[in-house]
């Protein structure tokens, strides 16, 4: 009593051989039961049920290969193979989007735009969930290391009179009653001689800022000058910016890899000069972020925030060329966009 | 079963049309998933192109699973991050961590190798490499070390020493691959390639400094310079490439199965050259064409010469590695550095 059953033709392969032979492989409907067929002579090689046969995840068009038990192989051309085999729904619409198709150009213009997307938002949003996730002890041993490195290799102990350091603690002090509590208790003030710096300051991932004595020593008596460059600083601690530019650079450096690692060598490497490049921006970013911060809370402190617009007219002579490779924008640039904040944001 | 003692020429029987849906999908879903999916997508790539690679009627297959790929890389870059973190904290513990991962490197490398070689197979035997971990050591970092004391004018010594290693490890099921060759063929190649590197140096500062007048370099000069220097260094490079691998390839043995490779310099540049101008014209969107070209230009030149039946290959069924050693050198960039 023969029921009606479907044969596949392919070659087939002892296991764990590479000894080849024709094949075929049929399904008895009725029962649900695959038999394997030697075809050079016409003899069973098994006989198995529909879950013991597992299909290849293959990729493209060619043979599908088809792993049988006791580790015998069957390849087939065969298109049937997919629905008698019960292939998964998801591996089969998988293979279907990949095939030649006019909405191929659909996903190049959705891989365009995604990729616009990530660098645009994605990036931002794993940063942030790391910088959330980030525990406190990480910013104060960053701190304490950051401040180590420097004592180390750039800085001398501050050669100020305790007089001119007291004036400016008091500005600082004033400054950090306008934060809140949480902020305040990480914040503290230290002085440094730093020769190559010049009048400068710096703002440690913990909440340490440092101001040069050349700084103090040219500017210390312009109160609002000091005051905005100090809430400058304030706004790089409290808006966590050296943690962001360190996750963001690692997230952008391991996701190029991932992705670029498919992409080819030459694409890798204009992506990960573009990446730089990138980084660069960020980071000017964040300078004219803290500068808006930092007038604003001048202002909240009673301090006059074109003092920071002065500062910046004073030093605008010393800047580079080309603010594109330089991490932080020009000063001309700066002290516009203070001006306009004030006029926009303050009635002065 | 049949004797065959004749050429066997690898053929690739993809195309660009088949693999640029595959590529397409990969690069969005990656993107899409912030990278996860690229562990699958890599997998489906190699399937594609081991699948569709034949050699004697039989193809290659890839065994690796997305989930291996995905597991190992969740550990090197979670790895990589605890590295960053500590390197803020306290840059000595960096160094020590660095110097650390430098030490295991050719562990790592070993790892790699026994991952990938285990999971692909062809006619349905697995491929294995072993090897003694000190000949890993010397290989990747006792010869690299002696080269650059020496100034690099012991390079060859240390691509023969890697072909060597890497390929007297391999083995299709339990039939052993094998390379052995005298030093002479790497310093024609080395030789060659320098003549062209060192002309291309003359060139470029006879052009750039005329000798009569002592002038210094103009932007006119200095292009033109380039001019000279790029292609010397590109065809001298690949001049060493191709004679390397004709070599290596041709004195490689599989059991009494030999091969032989067919790599032109011509060949080679005009591959190079338009693959070029395809990628950087179509910003990167033709790049599957790219990769399938040099794939098929690869198969045409690389022969199988076989000494007798190739129904007895057999292996033991081997099971699968972990993933640690090939997720770092993906994402690393670090392998073999064979010149197959």
């Amino acid at each position: 009593m023969a029921g009606s059953h479907t044969t596949l033709k392919g070659q087939g392969y002892y296991p764990g051989s590479s000894r080849q032979f024709e094949a075929y492989l049929q399904l008895d409907e009725a029962s649900g039961r695959w038999s394997f067929w030697n075809a050079d002579d016409a003899t069973m090689v098994l006989s198995c049920t529909q879950d013991q046969i597992t299909l290849d995840n293959t990729a493209g068009s060619g043979p599908r290969h088809v792993h049988l038990p006791d580790n015998w192989l069957f390849l087939t051309t065969d298109p049937k193979l997919s629905m008698l085999a019960h292939e998964p729904v998801m591996s089969r619409l998988l293979r279907r989007m990949e095939q030649f198709h006019p909405r191929l150009i659909t996903f190049v213009i959705a891989t365009l735009g995604a990729t616009w997307l990530v660098w645009k938002y994605g990036i931002g949003i794993l940063v942030a969930i790391a910088v959330f996730l980030t525990p406190d002890v990480v910013r104060t041993s960053m701190n304490a290391g950051s401040l180590k490195s420097i004592d180390l290799f750039m800085a001398e102990p501050s050669t100020l009179e305790t007089t001119q350091q007291d004036q400016q603690r008091r500005i600082f002090a004033k400054l950090a009653a306008q934060l809140p509590p949480s902020d305040q208790e990480h914040l503290a003030l230290e002085f440094r001689e730093m020769p190559g710096l010049g009048p400068n300051a710096l703002a440690l991932p913990g909440g340490t800022i440092v101001l040069t004595d050349a700084l103090v020593t040219a500017y210390g008596d312009d109160e609002d000058l000091i005051a905005g460059i100090i809430g400058h600083e304030m706004g790089h601690v409290i808006e966590d910016h050296s943690l962001k530019q360190l996750y963001r650079s690692l997230s952008v450096y391991v996701l190029i890899a991932l992705i670029a690692g498919d992409v080819g060598p030459i694409l890798e490497d204009l992506t990960l000069e573009g990446q730089l490049l990138l980084q660069l921006s960020f980071s000017r970013e964040h300078e004219r972020d803290a500068d808006a911060f930092g007038v604003n809370l001048v202002s909240q402190a009673g301090y006059d925030p074109h003092g920071l617009a002065r500062f910046f007219e004073e030093i605008s002579e010393h800047d580079p060329d080309n603010s594109w490779f330089s991490t932080h924008p020009n000063s001309t640039e700066r002290q516009d966009a203070i001006e306009r904040h004030i006029r926009e944001h303050m009635d002065r | 079963m049949h004797d065959q003692s004749h050429t066997e020429t690898f053929e690739f029987r993809g195309n660009a049309k088949d693999y640029f849906g595959i590529w397409i999908v990969n690069v969005l879903l990656s993107i899409v998933t912030f990278g996860i999916y690229s562990a699958w997508a890599k997998v489906r790539t190699k399937k594609y192109f081991y699948q569709n690679t034949y050699v004697a009627g039989r193809n290659f297959d890839y065994h690796a699973t997305g989930g291996q790929i995905f597991k190992g890389r969740l550990i090197v870059g979670a790895a990589l991050v605890v590295y960053s973190l500590l390197a803020t904290f306290s840059p000595a513990i960096a160094l020590i961590l660095a110097l650390l991962v430098f030490a295991i490197g050719p562990v790592l490398i070993i790892n790699s190798a026994k991952f990938n070689a285990r999971n692909s197979s062809w006619a349905n035997v697995r491929f294995n490499f072993d090897c003694k971990t000190g000949d890993a050591y010397w290989a990747y970092m006792a010869m690299p070390m002696l080269v650059a004391l020496s100034l690099y004018t012991c390079l060859p010594f240390l691509t023969r020493a890697m072909n060597r290693f890497g390929i007297n490890g391999h083995s299709l099921g339990k039939t052993r691959f094998s390379f052995e060759s005298p030093i002479g063929p790497f310093y024609k190649a080395f030789l060659a390639a320098a003549v062209f590197f060192i002309a291309g140096f003359v060139g470029f500062f006879w052009v750039i400094f005329d000798p009569t007048t002592l002038h210094p370099p103009t932007p006119e000069s200095m292009v033109l310079g380039y001019l000279i220097l790029l292609p010397a260094f590109v065809i001298g490079g690949i001049l060493y490439q191709a004679m390397i691998r004709n070599h290596i390839v041709g004195n490689t043995k599989l059991g009494p199965h030999g091969f032989a490779s067919t790599f032109t310099v011509a060949g080679l540049f005009k591959l190079a050259f338009t693959n070029l101008l395809i990628t950087v014209c179509s910003l990167g969107l033709l790049l599957p064409w790219a990769q399938v070209r040099m794939h098929r230009y690869f198969a045409a030149n690389t022969h199988a010469l076989p000494d007798g039946t190739i129904d007895d290959f057999h292996g033991e069924i081997i099971k699968d590695q972990g993933a640690i050693g090939d997720a770092y050198s993906d994402i690393e960039g670090i392998d073999l550095g064979l010149s197959i």
